[in-house]
Protein backbone atom coordinates (compact mmCIF):
# COMPACT_ATOMS: atom_id res chain seq x y z
CA UNK A 1 0.00 0.00 0.00
CA UNK A 2 1.41 3.37 -0.95
CA UNK A 3 -0.27 5.44 1.71
CA UNK A 4 -3.40 5.80 -0.39
CA UNK A 5 -6.58 6.07 1.67
CA UNK A 6 -8.78 3.02 1.34
CA UNK A 7 -11.79 5.10 0.50
CA UNK A 8 -11.90 8.67 -0.71
CA UNK A 9 -15.34 10.19 -1.02
CA UNK A 10 -16.20 13.48 -2.71
CA UNK A 11 -19.88 13.28 -3.46
CA UNK A 12 -21.61 16.31 -4.93
CA UNK A 13 -25.13 15.01 -4.87
CA UNK A 14 -27.14 11.79 -5.02
CA UNK A 15 -30.56 11.93 -6.62
CA UNK A 16 -33.37 9.43 -6.21
CA UNK A 17 -35.72 10.38 -8.99
CA UNK A 18 -35.70 14.16 -8.83
CA UNK A 19 -35.28 14.33 -5.06
CA UNK A 20 -31.83 15.06 -3.72
CA UNK A 21 -31.14 12.49 -0.98
CA UNK A 22 -27.52 13.29 -0.26
CA UNK A 23 -25.72 16.59 -0.56
CA UNK A 24 -21.99 17.27 -0.57
CA UNK A 25 -20.09 14.67 1.36
CA UNK A 26 -16.33 14.55 1.56
CA UNK A 27 -14.29 12.19 3.67
CA UNK A 28 -11.32 9.87 3.64
CA UNK A 29 -11.47 6.52 5.31
CA UNK A 30 -8.23 4.73 6.15
CA UNK A 31 -7.49 1.02 6.44
CA UNK A 32 -8.34 -0.37 9.88
CA UNK A 33 -11.16 2.06 10.69
CA UNK A 34 -14.55 0.89 11.97
CA UNK A 35 -16.82 3.72 10.92
CA UNK A 36 -20.35 4.04 12.29
CA UNK A 37 -22.80 5.96 10.12
CA UNK A 38 -25.35 7.58 12.37
CA UNK A 39 -28.41 9.69 11.71
CA UNK A 40 -32.19 9.69 12.03
CA UNK A 41 -34.40 7.68 9.64
CA UNK A 42 -34.17 9.11 6.15
CA UNK A 43 -30.87 10.88 6.84
CA UNK A 44 -29.26 9.17 3.86
CA UNK A 45 -27.23 6.42 5.54
CA UNK A 46 -28.37 3.61 3.24
CA UNK A 47 -28.06 5.83 0.18
CA UNK A 48 -24.49 6.70 1.17
CA UNK A 49 -23.59 3.03 1.68
CA UNK A 50 -25.08 2.07 -1.68
CA UNK A 51 -23.28 4.94 -3.39
CA UNK A 52 -19.97 3.87 -1.84
CA UNK A 53 -20.55 0.42 -3.31
CA UNK A 54 -21.32 1.87 -6.74
CA UNK A 55 -24.91 0.60 -6.68
CA UNK A 56 -26.45 4.02 -7.22
CA UNK A 57 -25.67 6.70 -9.77
CA UNK A 58 -24.20 9.78 -8.09
CA UNK A 59 -22.56 13.09 -8.95
CA UNK A 60 -19.04 13.31 -7.63
CA UNK A 61 -16.28 10.86 -6.98
CA UNK A 62 -15.74 7.72 -4.94
CA UNK A 63 -12.23 6.25 -5.00
CA UNK A 64 -11.43 2.82 -3.60
CA UNK A 65 -7.69 2.25 -3.23
CA UNK A 66 -7.26 5.12 -5.67
CA UNK A 67 -9.57 3.73 -8.36
CA UNK A 68 -12.94 5.28 -9.21
CA UNK A 69 -15.69 2.92 -8.17
CA UNK A 70 -17.52 3.16 -11.48
CA UNK A 71 -14.46 2.21 -13.50
CA UNK A 72 -14.15 -1.10 -11.65
CA UNK A 73 -15.53 -4.20 -13.27
CA UNK A 74 -17.99 -6.24 -11.23
CA UNK A 75 -15.53 -8.92 -10.20
CA UNK A 76 -12.80 -6.45 -9.41
CA UNK A 77 -15.16 -4.49 -7.19
CA UNK A 78 -16.36 -7.66 -5.50
CA UNK A 79 -12.75 -8.32 -4.56
CA UNK A 80 -12.53 -4.93 -2.84
CA UNK A 81 -15.97 -4.36 -1.33
CA UNK A 82 -18.49 -6.64 0.33
CA UNK A 83 -21.96 -5.26 0.99
CA UNK A 84 -24.85 -6.40 3.17
CA UNK A 85 -28.13 -4.52 2.68
CA UNK A 86 -30.71 -3.83 5.32
CA UNK A 87 -33.23 -6.24 3.81
CA UNK A 88 -32.59 -9.84 4.71
CA UNK A 89 -34.82 -11.63 2.25
CA UNK A 90 -33.41 -14.71 0.57
CA UNK A 91 -35.45 -16.03 -2.33
CA UNK A 92 -34.90 -19.78 -1.87
CA UNK A 93 -34.46 -22.08 1.13
CA UNK A 94 -30.69 -22.32 0.67
CA UNK A 95 -28.76 -23.81 3.60
CA UNK A 96 -26.73 -21.45 5.77
CA UNK A 97 -23.46 -23.11 4.71
CA UNK A 98 -24.28 -22.85 0.99
CA UNK A 99 -25.30 -19.24 1.45
CA UNK A 100 -22.05 -18.27 3.19
CA UNK A 101 -20.12 -20.11 0.47
CA UNK A 102 -21.72 -17.78 -2.09
CA UNK A 103 -19.43 -15.13 -0.67
CA UNK A 104 -16.56 -17.05 -2.25
CA UNK A 105 -18.24 -17.14 -5.64
CA UNK A 106 -17.63 -13.43 -5.95
CA UNK A 107 -13.91 -14.14 -5.80
CA UNK A 108 -13.75 -17.22 -7.96
CA UNK A 109 -12.69 -16.76 -11.53
CA UNK A 110 -13.33 -20.23 -12.86
CA UNK A 111 -16.56 -22.16 -13.20
CA UNK A 112 -15.14 -24.98 -11.10
CA UNK A 113 -17.91 -26.15 -8.83
CA UNK A 114 -15.58 -27.09 -6.05
CA UNK A 115 -14.58 -24.84 -3.19
CA UNK A 116 -10.81 -24.71 -2.77
CA UNK A 117 -9.39 -25.43 0.68
CA UNK A 118 -8.77 -21.68 0.94
CA UNK A 119 -12.47 -21.07 0.19
CA UNK A 120 -13.47 -23.64 2.76
CA UNK A 121 -11.26 -22.06 5.39
CA UNK A 122 -12.80 -18.64 4.72
CA UNK A 123 -16.33 -20.04 4.93
CA UNK A 124 -15.67 -21.87 8.20
CA UNK A 125 -13.93 -18.87 9.72
CA UNK A 126 -16.72 -16.50 8.71
CA UNK A 127 -19.36 -18.83 10.15
CA UNK A 128 -17.47 -19.19 13.40
CA UNK A 129 -17.02 -15.45 13.70
CA UNK A 130 -20.77 -14.94 13.37
CA UNK A 131 -21.52 -17.93 15.60
CA UNK A 132 -23.60 -19.66 12.92
CA UNK A 133 -21.49 -22.82 12.45
CA UNK A 134 -24.10 -24.93 14.22
CA UNK A 135 -26.78 -23.63 11.83
CA UNK A 136 -24.78 -24.75 8.78
CA UNK A 137 -27.24 -27.29 7.43
CA UNK A 138 -30.41 -25.32 8.25
CA UNK A 139 -32.30 -23.75 5.33
CA UNK A 140 -32.28 -19.99 5.85
CA UNK A 141 -36.07 -19.76 5.80
CA UNK A 142 -36.16 -21.79 9.04
CA UNK A 143 -33.82 -19.39 10.86
CA UNK A 144 -34.92 -16.58 13.15
CA UNK A 145 -34.48 -13.01 11.93
CA UNK A 146 -31.33 -12.47 13.95
CA UNK A 147 -29.82 -15.78 12.95
CA UNK A 148 -30.46 -15.03 9.31
CA UNK A 149 -28.89 -11.59 9.69
CA UNK A 150 -25.76 -13.23 11.10
CA UNK A 151 -25.62 -15.75 8.26
CA UNK A 152 -25.82 -12.91 5.73
CA UNK A 153 -23.02 -11.03 7.45
CA UNK A 154 -20.97 -14.23 7.48
CA UNK A 155 -21.55 -14.39 3.72
CA UNK A 156 -19.97 -10.96 3.34
CA UNK A 157 -17.11 -11.81 5.72
CA UNK A 158 -16.33 -14.89 3.61
CA UNK A 159 -15.77 -12.55 0.67
CA UNK A 160 -12.68 -11.31 2.62
CA UNK A 161 -12.55 -7.84 1.14
CA UNK A 162 -10.51 -4.86 2.37
CA UNK A 163 -13.79 -2.95 2.76
CA UNK A 164 -17.05 -4.16 4.29
CA UNK A 165 -20.19 -2.03 3.99
CA UNK A 166 -23.14 -3.14 6.05
CA UNK A 167 -26.52 -1.53 6.56
CA UNK A 168 -27.77 -1.83 10.14
CA UNK A 169 -26.04 -5.13 10.86
CA UNK A 170 -26.78 -4.91 14.59
CA UNK A 171 -30.54 -4.50 14.20
CA UNK A 172 -32.39 -7.61 15.35
CA UNK A 173 -29.40 -9.19 17.11
CA UNK A 174 -29.48 -10.11 20.79
CA UNK A 175 -27.04 -8.25 23.11
CA UNK A 176 -24.44 -11.02 23.06
CA UNK A 177 -24.40 -11.19 19.28
CA UNK A 178 -24.42 -7.40 18.97
CA UNK A 179 -21.26 -7.21 21.03
CA UNK A 180 -19.87 -10.21 19.20
CA UNK A 181 -20.53 -8.47 15.88
CA UNK A 182 -18.83 -5.26 16.93
CA UNK A 183 -15.83 -7.16 18.32
CA UNK A 184 -15.56 -9.00 15.01
CA UNK A 185 -15.56 -5.69 13.17
CA UNK A 186 -12.87 -4.38 15.47
CA UNK A 187 -10.73 -7.44 14.90
CA UNK A 188 -11.13 -6.95 11.14
CA UNK A 189 -9.92 -3.41 11.77
CA UNK A 190 -6.91 -4.78 13.64
CA UNK A 191 -6.11 -6.81 10.51
CA UNK A 192 -6.11 -3.61 8.48
CA UNK A 193 -9.54 -4.16 6.98
CA UNK A 194 -12.18 -1.45 7.08
CA UNK A 195 -15.83 -1.60 8.08
CA UNK A 196 -18.47 1.04 7.44
CA UNK A 197 -21.78 0.29 9.12
CA UNK A 198 -24.95 2.24 9.59
CA UNK A 199 -26.57 1.97 12.99
CA UNK A 200 -29.08 3.46 15.40
CA UNK A 201 -27.73 2.12 18.70
CA UNK A 202 -25.74 5.06 20.03
CA UNK A 203 -24.42 2.96 22.91
CA UNK A 204 -22.89 0.38 20.60
CA UNK A 205 -21.57 3.12 18.34
CA UNK A 206 -19.94 4.89 21.27
CA UNK A 207 -18.35 1.76 22.65
CA UNK A 208 -17.08 0.01 19.53
CA UNK A 209 -16.64 2.31 16.53
CA UNK A 210 -13.29 3.99 16.01
CA UNK A 211 -14.98 6.81 14.15
CA UNK A 212 -18.51 8.11 13.72
CA UNK A 213 -20.06 10.06 10.87
CA UNK A 214 -23.35 11.68 11.79
CA UNK A 215 -25.70 12.45 8.93
CA UNK A 216 -28.81 14.57 8.94
CA UNK A 217 -30.98 15.39 5.93
CA UNK A 218 -28.27 14.27 3.54
CA UNK A 219 -25.49 16.35 5.09
CA UNK A 220 -22.60 15.44 7.38
CA UNK A 221 -23.26 17.07 10.75
CA UNK A 222 -20.29 15.66 12.60
CA UNK A 223 -17.36 13.42 11.76
CA UNK A 224 -14.77 12.23 14.24
CA UNK A 225 -14.12 10.10 17.28
CA UNK A 226 -17.13 8.92 19.29
CA UNK A 227 -16.24 11.41 22.02
CA UNK A 228 -16.23 14.26 19.53
CA UNK A 229 -19.45 13.31 17.76
CA UNK A 230 -21.68 12.07 20.58
CA UNK A 231 -22.28 15.23 22.58
CA UNK A 232 -25.61 16.02 24.22
CA UNK A 233 -26.13 19.19 22.17
CA UNK A 234 -25.41 17.41 18.88
CA UNK A 235 -27.70 14.49 19.75
CA UNK A 236 -30.47 16.88 20.75
CA UNK A 237 -30.09 18.89 17.57
CA UNK A 238 -30.04 15.89 15.20
CA UNK A 239 -32.23 13.28 16.88
CA UNK A 240 -34.43 15.57 19.01
CA UNK A 241 -33.74 13.62 22.21
CA UNK A 242 -31.82 14.45 25.32
CA UNK A 243 -29.06 12.06 26.32
CA UNK A 244 -26.89 11.24 29.27
CA UNK A 245 -23.27 10.62 28.40
CA UNK A 246 -20.68 9.20 30.76
CA UNK A 247 -17.31 7.53 30.70
CA UNK A 248 -17.12 4.16 32.38
CA UNK A 249 -14.04 1.95 32.54
CA UNK A 250 -12.41 3.99 29.80
CA UNK A 251 -15.41 3.59 27.46
CA UNK A 252 -18.13 5.98 26.46
CA UNK A 253 -21.69 5.23 27.57
CA UNK A 254 -24.69 6.92 25.97
CA UNK A 255 -28.19 6.68 27.36
CA UNK A 256 -30.99 8.35 25.44
CA UNK A 257 -33.52 10.00 27.78
CA UNK A 258 -36.46 12.13 26.59
CA UNK A 259 -37.63 13.86 23.44
CA UNK A 260 -36.57 17.49 23.55
CA UNK A 261 -39.24 20.07 22.93
CA UNK A 262 -36.88 22.45 21.15
CA UNK A 263 -36.66 20.51 17.89
CA UNK B 1 -24.16 -37.49 1.30
CA UNK B 2 -21.36 -35.63 -0.43
CA UNK B 3 -23.14 -32.72 -2.13
CA UNK B 4 -21.21 -32.97 -5.40
CA UNK B 5 -21.84 -36.69 -5.59
CA UNK B 6 -25.54 -36.24 -4.98
CA UNK B 7 -25.70 -33.62 -7.71
CA UNK B 8 -24.02 -36.01 -10.14
CA UNK B 9 -26.40 -38.77 -9.12
CA UNK B 10 -29.35 -36.50 -9.77
CA UNK B 11 -28.11 -35.54 -13.22
CA UNK B 12 -27.27 -39.15 -14.07
CA UNK B 13 -30.69 -40.30 -12.91
CA UNK B 14 -32.40 -37.65 -14.99
CA UNK B 15 -30.35 -38.50 -18.08
CA UNK B 16 -31.39 -42.14 -17.69
CA UNK B 17 -35.00 -41.06 -17.31
CA UNK B 18 -34.78 -38.98 -20.48
CA UNK B 19 -33.27 -41.93 -22.39
CA UNK B 20 -36.01 -44.21 -21.10
CA UNK B 21 -38.85 -41.86 -22.01
CA UNK B 22 -37.21 -41.15 -25.37
CA UNK B 23 -37.18 -44.86 -26.19
CA UNK B 24 -40.75 -45.26 -24.97
CA UNK B 25 -41.75 -42.41 -27.23
CA UNK B 26 -40.06 -44.13 -30.18
CA UNK B 27 -41.94 -47.35 -29.49
CA UNK B 28 -45.42 -45.95 -29.09
CA UNK B 29 -47.81 -45.06 -31.81
CA UNK B 30 -50.82 -46.35 -33.72
CA UNK B 31 -48.73 -48.71 -35.85
CA UNK B 32 -47.50 -51.34 -33.44
CA UNK B 33 -44.32 -53.19 -34.07
CA UNK B 34 -41.88 -54.84 -31.71
CA UNK B 35 -39.07 -53.07 -29.96
CA UNK B 36 -36.45 -55.04 -31.86
CA UNK B 37 -38.07 -54.42 -35.25
CA UNK B 38 -38.30 -50.73 -34.51
CA UNK B 39 -34.69 -50.44 -33.48
CA UNK B 40 -33.54 -52.38 -36.53
CA UNK B 41 -35.61 -50.18 -38.77
CA UNK B 42 -34.24 -47.08 -37.12
CA UNK B 43 -30.67 -48.19 -37.77
CA UNK B 44 -31.21 -49.44 -41.30
CA UNK B 45 -31.24 -47.45 -44.51
CA UNK B 46 -33.91 -49.44 -46.34
CA UNK B 47 -37.18 -47.80 -47.24
CA UNK B 48 -39.58 -50.28 -45.66
CA UNK B 49 -42.74 -48.97 -44.06
CA UNK B 50 -41.43 -49.54 -40.55
CA UNK B 51 -38.25 -47.67 -41.32
CA UNK B 52 -40.27 -44.88 -42.89
CA UNK B 53 -42.47 -44.52 -39.84
CA UNK B 54 -39.50 -44.59 -37.50
CA UNK B 55 -37.45 -42.07 -39.47
CA UNK B 56 -40.13 -39.71 -40.66
CA UNK B 57 -42.66 -39.74 -37.84
CA UNK B 58 -41.45 -41.12 -34.56
CA UNK B 59 -37.84 -39.97 -34.47
CA UNK B 60 -38.61 -36.30 -35.20
CA UNK B 61 -41.51 -36.43 -32.78
CA UNK B 62 -39.35 -37.82 -29.98
CA UNK B 63 -36.48 -35.44 -30.77
CA UNK B 64 -38.79 -32.47 -30.78
CA UNK B 65 -40.34 -33.60 -27.49
CA UNK B 66 -36.87 -33.82 -25.98
CA UNK B 67 -35.85 -30.39 -27.25
CA UNK B 68 -39.07 -28.63 -26.34
CA UNK B 69 -39.12 -30.22 -22.89
CA UNK B 70 -35.51 -29.23 -22.24
CA UNK B 71 -36.30 -25.69 -23.37
CA UNK B 72 -39.33 -25.34 -21.13
CA UNK B 73 -37.68 -26.84 -18.06
CA UNK B 74 -34.51 -24.82 -18.49
CA UNK B 75 -36.21 -21.49 -19.18
CA UNK B 76 -38.60 -22.01 -16.28
CA UNK B 77 -35.67 -22.59 -13.93
CA UNK B 78 -33.80 -19.55 -15.23
CA UNK B 79 -36.83 -17.25 -15.03
CA UNK B 80 -37.74 -18.39 -11.52
CA UNK B 81 -34.16 -17.81 -10.45
CA UNK B 82 -33.78 -14.50 -12.24
CA UNK B 83 -37.13 -13.08 -11.15
CA UNK B 84 -36.73 -14.58 -7.66
CA UNK B 85 -40.29 -15.73 -8.04
CA UNK B 86 -41.52 -19.31 -7.78
CA UNK B 87 -44.47 -18.51 -10.05
CA UNK B 88 -42.35 -17.40 -12.99
CA UNK B 89 -42.44 -19.45 -16.19
CA UNK B 90 -41.92 -18.74 -19.89
CA UNK B 91 -45.61 -17.96 -20.31
CA UNK B 92 -45.41 -15.25 -17.68
CA UNK B 93 -43.20 -12.91 -19.69
CA UNK B 94 -45.44 -13.27 -22.72
CA UNK B 95 -43.11 -15.31 -24.93
CA UNK B 96 -45.36 -18.33 -25.52
CA UNK B 97 -48.50 -16.31 -26.17
CA UNK B 98 -46.71 -13.96 -28.55
CA UNK B 99 -45.05 -16.78 -30.46
CA UNK B 100 -48.47 -18.40 -30.87
CA UNK B 101 -49.83 -15.11 -32.17
CA UNK B 102 -46.98 -14.85 -34.68
CA UNK B 103 -47.63 -18.38 -35.91
CA UNK B 104 -51.36 -17.81 -36.23
CA UNK B 105 -50.79 -14.55 -38.09
CA UNK B 106 -48.47 -16.30 -40.56
CA UNK B 107 -51.11 -18.98 -41.10
CA UNK B 108 -54.00 -16.65 -41.68
CA UNK B 109 -52.29 -14.05 -43.79
CA UNK B 110 -51.33 -16.91 -46.08
CA UNK B 111 -47.65 -16.10 -45.68
CA UNK B 112 -46.93 -19.63 -44.59
CA UNK B 113 -48.28 -20.95 -47.87
CA UNK B 114 -46.11 -18.64 -49.94
CA UNK B 115 -43.04 -19.46 -47.98
CA UNK B 116 -42.99 -22.34 -45.48
CA UNK B 117 -40.32 -20.82 -43.25
CA UNK B 118 -42.63 -17.89 -42.60
CA UNK B 119 -44.54 -19.60 -39.81
CA UNK B 120 -41.66 -20.37 -37.44
CA UNK B 121 -39.94 -17.11 -38.33
CA UNK B 122 -43.09 -15.14 -37.58
CA UNK B 123 -43.46 -16.98 -34.27
CA UNK B 124 -39.86 -16.26 -33.35
CA UNK B 125 -40.14 -12.63 -34.45
CA UNK B 126 -43.28 -12.18 -32.35
CA UNK B 127 -41.51 -13.72 -29.35
CA UNK B 128 -38.62 -11.30 -29.78
CA UNK B 129 -40.98 -8.33 -30.21
CA UNK B 130 -42.80 -9.32 -27.02
CA UNK B 131 -39.61 -9.39 -24.95
CA UNK B 132 -38.46 -6.13 -26.53
CA UNK B 133 -41.70 -4.59 -25.30
CA UNK B 134 -41.19 -6.14 -21.86
CA UNK B 135 -37.56 -4.99 -21.80
CA UNK B 136 -38.57 -1.48 -22.89
CA UNK B 137 -41.31 -1.23 -20.27
CA UNK B 138 -39.16 -2.61 -17.48
CA UNK B 139 -35.85 -0.92 -18.35
CA UNK B 140 -32.49 -2.56 -18.96
CA UNK B 141 -32.11 -3.54 -15.33
CA UNK B 142 -35.75 -3.38 -14.42
CA UNK B 143 -37.26 -4.37 -11.12
CA UNK B 144 -38.73 -7.84 -10.97
CA UNK B 145 -42.26 -6.64 -10.41
CA UNK B 146 -42.24 -4.42 -13.51
CA UNK B 147 -40.92 -7.27 -15.64
CA UNK B 148 -43.69 -9.56 -14.42
CA UNK B 149 -46.41 -6.92 -14.85
CA UNK B 150 -45.18 -6.04 -18.33
CA UNK B 151 -45.05 -9.74 -19.19
CA UNK B 152 -48.58 -10.39 -18.00
CA UNK B 153 -49.85 -7.41 -20.02
CA UNK B 154 -48.07 -8.56 -23.19
CA UNK B 155 -49.21 -12.14 -22.66
CA UNK B 156 -52.85 -11.21 -22.17
CA UNK B 157 -52.79 -8.94 -25.20
CA UNK B 158 -51.20 -11.60 -27.42
CA UNK B 159 -53.71 -14.24 -26.31
CA UNK B 160 -56.59 -11.90 -27.05
CA UNK B 161 -55.15 -11.04 -30.48
CA UNK B 162 -54.71 -14.73 -31.30
CA UNK B 163 -58.35 -15.35 -30.49
CA UNK B 164 -59.36 -12.32 -32.54
CA UNK B 165 -57.42 -13.48 -35.61
CA UNK B 166 -59.00 -16.90 -35.34
CA UNK B 167 -62.47 -15.42 -34.78
CA UNK B 168 -62.16 -13.34 -37.92
CA UNK B 169 -60.82 -16.20 -39.96
CA UNK B 170 -63.20 -17.70 -42.52
CA UNK B 171 -61.47 -21.06 -42.14
CA UNK B 172 -63.75 -23.70 -40.56
CA UNK B 173 -60.71 -25.42 -39.13
CA UNK B 174 -59.86 -22.36 -37.06
CA UNK B 175 -61.05 -24.00 -33.86
CA UNK B 176 -58.62 -26.87 -34.38
CA UNK B 177 -55.84 -24.38 -34.99
CA UNK B 178 -56.75 -22.58 -31.78
CA UNK B 179 -56.41 -25.86 -29.92
CA UNK B 180 -53.05 -26.53 -31.50
CA UNK B 181 -51.52 -23.15 -30.66
CA UNK B 182 -53.08 -22.81 -27.24
CA UNK B 183 -52.50 -26.34 -25.96
CA UNK B 184 -49.55 -27.52 -28.00
CA UNK B 185 -48.92 -30.83 -29.70
CA UNK B 186 -46.13 -32.90 -31.17
CA UNK B 187 -48.38 -34.58 -33.73
CA UNK B 188 -47.32 -34.73 -37.36
CA UNK B 189 -44.03 -32.96 -36.84
CA UNK B 190 -41.23 -33.73 -39.25
CA UNK B 191 -37.48 -33.32 -39.39
CA UNK B 192 -38.06 -30.00 -41.09
CA UNK B 193 -39.63 -28.77 -37.89
CA UNK B 194 -36.70 -30.09 -35.89
CA UNK B 195 -34.21 -28.32 -38.12
CA UNK B 196 -36.24 -25.12 -38.11
CA UNK B 197 -36.40 -24.92 -34.37
CA UNK B 198 -32.93 -26.24 -33.52
CA UNK B 199 -30.70 -23.21 -34.24
CA UNK B 200 -32.70 -20.66 -32.22
CA UNK B 201 -33.36 -23.19 -29.49
CA UNK B 202 -29.70 -24.07 -29.08
CA UNK B 203 -28.76 -20.39 -29.09
CA UNK B 204 -31.38 -19.88 -26.37
CA UNK B 205 -29.99 -22.79 -24.31
CA UNK B 206 -26.49 -21.34 -24.47
CA UNK B 207 -27.76 -17.94 -23.32
CA UNK B 208 -29.90 -19.42 -20.54
CA UNK B 209 -27.13 -21.66 -19.23
CA UNK B 210 -24.86 -18.61 -19.35
CA UNK B 211 -26.84 -16.89 -16.59
CA UNK B 212 -25.68 -19.72 -14.31
CA UNK B 213 -23.95 -18.65 -11.13
CA UNK B 214 -25.38 -15.15 -11.22
CA UNK B 215 -28.73 -16.66 -10.21
CA UNK B 216 -27.31 -17.89 -6.89
CA UNK B 217 -26.18 -14.39 -5.96
CA UNK B 218 -29.53 -13.00 -7.11
CA UNK B 219 -31.22 -15.13 -4.45
CA UNK B 220 -29.84 -12.52 -2.02
CA UNK B 221 -31.40 -9.61 -3.91
CA UNK B 222 -30.32 -7.31 -6.69
CA UNK B 223 -28.04 -5.05 -4.67
CA UNK B 224 -26.17 -7.89 -3.04
CA UNK B 225 -25.83 -9.67 -6.38
CA UNK B 226 -24.46 -6.53 -8.00
CA UNK B 227 -22.02 -6.08 -5.12
CA UNK B 228 -20.89 -9.68 -5.68
CA UNK B 229 -19.91 -8.87 -9.24
CA UNK B 230 -23.04 -10.02 -11.08
CA UNK B 231 -23.74 -7.90 -14.15
CA UNK B 232 -27.48 -7.40 -13.76
CA UNK B 233 -28.02 -5.97 -17.25
CA UNK B 234 -26.25 -8.91 -18.82
CA UNK B 235 -28.14 -11.39 -16.65
CA UNK B 236 -31.47 -9.84 -17.62
CA UNK B 237 -30.50 -9.81 -21.29
CA UNK B 238 -29.48 -13.48 -21.23
CA UNK B 239 -32.51 -14.61 -19.23
CA UNK B 240 -35.11 -12.75 -21.26
CA UNK B 241 -33.70 -13.01 -24.76
CA UNK B 242 -32.54 -16.58 -24.14
CA UNK B 243 -36.12 -17.44 -23.19
CA UNK B 244 -37.43 -15.62 -26.26
CA UNK B 245 -35.12 -17.55 -28.59
CA UNK B 246 -35.60 -21.00 -27.07
CA UNK B 247 -39.27 -20.84 -26.13
CA UNK B 248 -40.14 -18.81 -29.22
CA UNK B 249 -38.58 -21.52 -31.38
CA UNK B 250 -40.26 -24.28 -29.39
CA UNK B 251 -43.67 -22.62 -29.62
CA UNK B 252 -43.19 -21.97 -33.32
CA UNK B 253 -43.21 -25.70 -34.02
CA UNK B 254 -45.31 -27.21 -31.25
CA UNK B 255 -47.65 -24.49 -30.02
CA UNK B 256 -47.53 -23.29 -26.44
CA UNK B 257 -47.23 -26.10 -23.93
CA UNK B 258 -48.02 -24.84 -20.47
CA UNK B 259 -47.17 -25.94 -16.96
CA UNK B 260 -43.85 -27.70 -17.67
CA UNK B 261 -41.79 -24.55 -17.14
CA UNK B 262 -43.61 -23.88 -13.88
CA UNK B 263 -43.77 -27.34 -12.36
CA UNK B 264 -40.49 -29.01 -13.23
CA UNK B 265 -38.23 -26.50 -11.44
CA UNK B 266 -40.41 -26.89 -8.34
CA UNK B 267 -40.28 -30.66 -8.43
CA UNK B 268 -36.49 -30.72 -8.70
CA UNK B 269 -35.55 -27.78 -6.48
CA UNK B 270 -35.41 -29.84 -3.24
CA UNK B 271 -32.81 -32.10 -4.87
CA UNK B 272 -30.55 -29.22 -5.85
CA UNK B 273 -30.14 -27.78 -2.35
CA UNK B 274 -32.28 -24.92 -3.66
CA UNK B 275 -29.29 -23.38 -5.45
CA UNK B 276 -30.70 -21.89 -8.66
CA UNK B 277 -27.53 -22.53 -10.67
CA UNK B 278 -27.71 -26.25 -9.91
CA UNK B 279 -31.30 -26.39 -10.99
CA UNK B 280 -30.77 -25.36 -14.62
CA UNK B 281 -29.50 -28.56 -16.21
CA UNK B 282 -31.61 -30.74 -13.91
CA UNK B 283 -34.76 -28.83 -14.76
CA UNK B 284 -34.03 -29.01 -18.50
CA UNK B 285 -33.64 -32.78 -18.31
CA UNK B 286 -36.72 -33.10 -16.10
CA UNK B 287 -38.73 -31.05 -18.59
CA UNK B 288 -37.59 -33.29 -21.44
CA UNK B 289 -38.59 -36.43 -19.53
CA UNK B 290 -41.98 -34.95 -18.62
CA UNK B 291 -42.82 -33.91 -22.19
CA UNK B 292 -41.69 -37.26 -23.60
CA UNK B 293 -43.73 -39.16 -21.02
CA UNK B 294 -46.77 -36.97 -21.59
CA UNK B 295 -46.45 -37.49 -25.34
CA UNK B 296 -46.40 -41.25 -24.82
CA UNK B 297 -49.57 -40.94 -22.76
CA UNK B 298 -51.23 -38.86 -25.45
CA UNK B 299 -50.79 -41.78 -27.82
CA UNK B 300 -51.66 -44.50 -25.31
CA UNK B 301 -54.79 -43.07 -23.72
CA UNK B 302 -56.81 -41.78 -26.62
CA UNK B 303 -54.87 -42.21 -29.82
CA UNK B 304 -57.79 -41.49 -32.14
CA UNK B 305 -59.03 -38.39 -30.28
CA UNK B 306 -55.97 -36.23 -30.92
CA UNK B 307 -55.52 -35.49 -27.22
CA UNK B 308 -53.44 -32.33 -26.82
CA UNK B 309 -50.06 -32.49 -25.16
CA UNK B 310 -50.62 -29.37 -23.08
CA UNK B 311 -53.67 -30.96 -21.50
CA UNK B 312 -51.70 -34.03 -20.51
CA UNK B 313 -48.74 -32.09 -19.09
CA UNK B 314 -51.19 -30.16 -16.95
CA UNK B 315 -52.97 -33.34 -15.88
CA UNK B 316 -49.68 -34.98 -14.90
CA UNK B 317 -48.14 -31.85 -13.46
CA UNK B 318 -51.02 -30.50 -11.42
CA UNK B 319 -51.28 -33.34 -8.87
CA UNK B 320 -47.51 -33.19 -8.26
CA UNK B 321 -47.78 -29.46 -7.83
CA UNK B 322 -50.70 -29.76 -5.44
CA UNK B 323 -48.81 -32.31 -3.36
CA UNK B 324 -45.88 -29.93 -3.25
CA UNK B 325 -48.06 -27.04 -2.12
CA UNK B 326 -49.67 -29.29 0.49
CA UNK B 327 -46.27 -30.32 1.84
CA UNK B 328 -44.92 -26.79 2.01
CA UNK B 329 -48.08 -25.65 3.78
CA UNK B 330 -47.63 -28.36 6.39
CA UNK B 331 -44.04 -27.23 6.89
CA UNK B 332 -45.13 -23.67 7.54
CA UNK B 333 -47.56 -24.56 10.30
Amino acid sequence: MTGLPLLEVALQRVLRGTRSVLGQIACRIEPGEVVGLLGPNGAGKSTLLRSLCGLLPFEGKVLVQGKTINSLRGRERAGLIAYVPQEHDVAWPISAADLVALGRDARRTSWAAKLSSEDQRAVVQAMERMDVARLASRPVDTLSGGERARVLIARALAQETPLLLTDEPAAGLDPLHQVNLMKTFRSLGDDGRTVVLSMHDLGLAARWCTRLILLNKGEVVADGSPEAVLRPDVIAQVYGVSAHIATVEGGLVVQVLEPTSTR
Amino acid sequence: MNPRLSHRLLITGLVLLVILTFLLSLFSGPASFGVWESLQALMSDDAGSIALIMHEIRLPRALLGLMVGFTLGLSGAVLQGYLRNPLAEPGLIGVSASASLGAVLALYTGLSVLFPLALPLAALAAAVVSVLVVQFLAGASGSFVTIILAGVAVSTFATAMTSLVLNLSPNPYAALEIMFWMLGSLEDRSFEHVMLAAPAMILGWVMLLGVGRGLDALALGRDTAASMGVNLRQAQFLAIFGTAAAVGAATSVTGSIGFVGLVVPHLLRPWTRSLPSRLLLASGLGGAALILAADVLVRLVAPERGLKLGVVTAVIGAPFFLALVWRSRRQMI
